[in-house]
């Protein structure tokens, strides 16, 4: 069995989808924690183009972007399916994890928004997006995957805890039960699975962080 | 396997030729429906509600919505020949790689040389040149992307081909003499039949993109 590494960063959600992927199937890795203020040979070496993490080393061989990962880990070890068999619900699995990767732009301006300054249209463009999420994405399954956790659920794993966190820095609350019921539930239910629960960054240590961030200029490079 | 298949088109979208050319790669018969991008068809509200864009590929009448999903759903269901995508994962996380590489990257970058003016665009037309050189070190020696034949980081890239002609001159910029790996792969892929016949006249997208100009930039 080849040796896995995955190069992470602590209060990066995009990490977080790999470890889940990773734990999901049973693949025993090696955890490196990288200072991206700070990079490391290591880290430029196995990502030149884009230099940021998560990556994942396979028997010395990496692997960049969380998403094209998933697919990767998806592959190699097919025991726990993450993906549906069928050709054309695959490619809805992907319509909707690329939906989320699109979005960048306005959980950005989420971010930036403070209680003395709410930034009204970022606060808008989510409720609408989470509104799409829960009616066309979700619908009335209990997870994106349907009985069980696939990586669409993974890919918007973020919601239930990183997310959680913005709304209480940004005092407006979005994912709520009156405008988003079965999204608030699936948000429940996917931080309540074992797996889940017991890999998430603590989430006073995450405020801190992203009190710090918000401070700077710039954010941290992950992705 | 086989069944309808029909494609919400239109002529100079790069992203809708990805599709055109991975059908006629593997030899796939389709209808083509041209839309109205000014005047969107029900049919394409319909078929793609979120975003509401081509390319659509409709196959037993379901939809399949953005260009490099379709690709990987043409590859699989019709996988019978001329496959897009390696077969061993590794290498097919590398095509995966980089041909999000050219959405997230190149495709911006380009779009800024274009739809831009001043410092914006100086900003734009030095990204899309460094994007380029950048995949020109992932092509190295190999005659494609793909190795020696043509594969989805190639079919991914190839199809804004047909606006370098509008990026050069809207741009003011030589293409091939800052990238001329780039252009001889490009005349390599225009060799074969399937992409000589898919992308548009490079001349006829430029009189396309100056009239698009026109409702990016006052000039």
């Amino acid at each position: 069995m080849e040796e896995v590494q995955l190069l992470g960063f602590w209060p990066s959600p995009y990490s977080y989808r790999v470890i889940w992927a990773l734990k999901l199937k049973g693949v025993k890795y090696e955890y490196i924690e990288e200072d991206l203020r700070n990079k490391s040979d290591r880290l430029l070496q196995y990502n030149p183009v884009h230099k940021k993490i998560p990556v994942l080393v396979h028997g010395g061989k990496p692997i960049a972007e969380s998403l094209v990962i998933l697919e990767y880990i998806e592959e190699t070890w097919p025991q726990n399916p993450l993906l549906p068999k069928d050709s054309y619900e695959r490619a809805l699995a992907r319509f909707w994890i690329k939906f989320g990767a699109d979005k960048g732009p306005i959980f950005s301006a989420f971010f930036r928004s403070t209680k003395e300054e709410l930034d009204q249209n970022a606060i808008k463009e989510i409720a609408e997006y989470l509104k799409i999420l829960e009616e066309q994405a979700l619908g009335d399954k209990k997870f994106f995957g349907g009985d069980n956790i696939g990586l669409v659920d993974i890919a918007y794993g973020w919601l239930c805890h990183w997310f959680i966190g913005m709304e209480e820095m940004g005092g407006v609350k979005l994912l709520v039960p009156s405008t988003v019921p079965r999204l608030h539930a699936w948000a429940e239910n996917f931080k309540q699975l074992p797996i889940i629960q017991e890999n998430l960054p603590d989430y006073t240590k995450l405020l801190a962080h992203f009190k710090s961030l918000r401070e700077k200029t710039t954010g941290y490079d992950a992705r | 396997m086989a069944g309808e298949v029909v494609l919400l088109d239109f002529w100079s979208s790069m992203f809708a030729m990805r599709v055109r050319l991975a059908l006629a790669e593997k030899g796939i018969k389709y209808e083509s429906k041209e839309q109205d991008l000014s005047n969107k068809s029900p049919l394409l509200l319909e078929m793609n509600p979120i975003n509401k864009q081509v390319p659509v590929l409709i196959h037993n009448g379901k939809p399949v919505c953005e260009s490099l999903i379709i690709v990987q759903y043409i590859d699989e269901v019709w996988n019978d020949k001329s496959p897009l995508l390696p077969s061993d994962p590794y290498q097919r996380a590398q095509a995966r790689f980089w041909a999000d590489f050219v959405d997230k990257k190149v495709s911006v970058a380009a779009k800024n040389v274009w739809s831009t003016k001043g410092e914006e665009q100086e900003a734009g037309k030095k990204e899309f040149l460094e994007t380029l050189k950048i995949m020109e070190g992932e092509l190295g020696d190999k005659p494609y992307f793909g190795g020696e034949t043509f594969g989805y980081v190639d079919l991914s890239l190839i199809t804004f081909y047909s606006w370098f002609h509008a990026y050069e001159v809207l741009g003011n910029i030589n293409i091939e003499a800052e990238c001329p790996k780039i252009i001889a792969w490009a005349k390599r892929c225009m060799q074969k039949e399937a992409v000589a016949k898919t992308l548009p006249d490079q001349k006829k997208v430029y009189e396309f993109v100056v009239q698009l100009r026109k409702m990016f930039v006052s000039e």
